[in-house]
């Protein structure tokens, strides 16, 4: 009785473990959101400095004379 | 797409790997010829994104020589800024030409494509006059 219990209910929960590891372990590897819904805005830098958004400086602190221009879409 | 008309088109705000490494090859290709260092930023900005985006701009290691070009997908925000060295090839009215090539690229919801189009545009402005009839002392 105690073998056909394990059985029955042990083999499929072992099933349903390993289909959710083997789904979930490759994004969780990549560092992807595993959460439904739409992600976040996050902070993302490429070429920036290591300490991010932390210690922002005033406009006249560095360079004064910084030109550029803006848009929306 | 008419002026003023706000497009459904949402970026998605994270990079894949693939995005990352086409990024980062655009970039130094872009610093290689123009000589100046290029940073992106895509995020949120806190309070009026001009004003954030020069401060980050502030953060970078040399910033008279870096254009930093930040992008908040949510407020669909675009700023470039670029340092006091920068602007001695790189006018603001060329800076303009980039910046809406790449509004344009954003709204149909090519993050990475139009980054990567406004990063080449300002290497390629950037790019010091070549002296073809230097004097010599």
């Amino acid at each position: 009785m105690v073998h056909a219990l394990l059985l029955l209910g042990g083999v499929p929960l072992l099933l349903f473990l390993a289909i959710t590891v083997a789904v979930y372990i490759p994004s969780l590897v990549r560092g992807d959101r595993i959460t439904p819904g739409q992600p976040p805005v996050e902070n993302q830098w490429l070429g920036g400095p290591r300490t991010g958004t932390a210690e922002l400086k005033g406009p006249e602190s560095e360079d004064a004379d910084a030109g550029g221009a803006s848009g929306r879409w | 797409m008419a002026a003023g008309d706000r497009s459904d088109t949402r970026l998605s705000a994270r990079f894949g790997a693939n995005d990352k490494v086409a990024l980062d090859e655009t970039i130094r290709k872009a610093e290689r010829l123009s000589r100046v260092e290029f940073s992106v930023f895509v995020g949120h900005a806190e309070g009026d994104p001009r004003a954030y985006a020069v401060s980050l701009h502030a953060t970078l290691a040399a910033p008279a020589r870096s254009i930093l070009i930040m992008v908040d997908p949510d407020a669909r925000a675009l700023e470039v800024v670029t340092g006091s060295h920068v602007r001695r090839t790189l006018r603001d009215t060329q800076v303009e030409l980039a910046v809406a090539q790449m509004q344009s690229l954003f709204a149909s919801g090519d993050l990475v494509g139009g980054l990567r189009r406004g990063i080449q545009m300002l290497a390629e402005h950037a790019r010091a006059p070549l002296t073809l009839h230097a004097e010599l002392q």
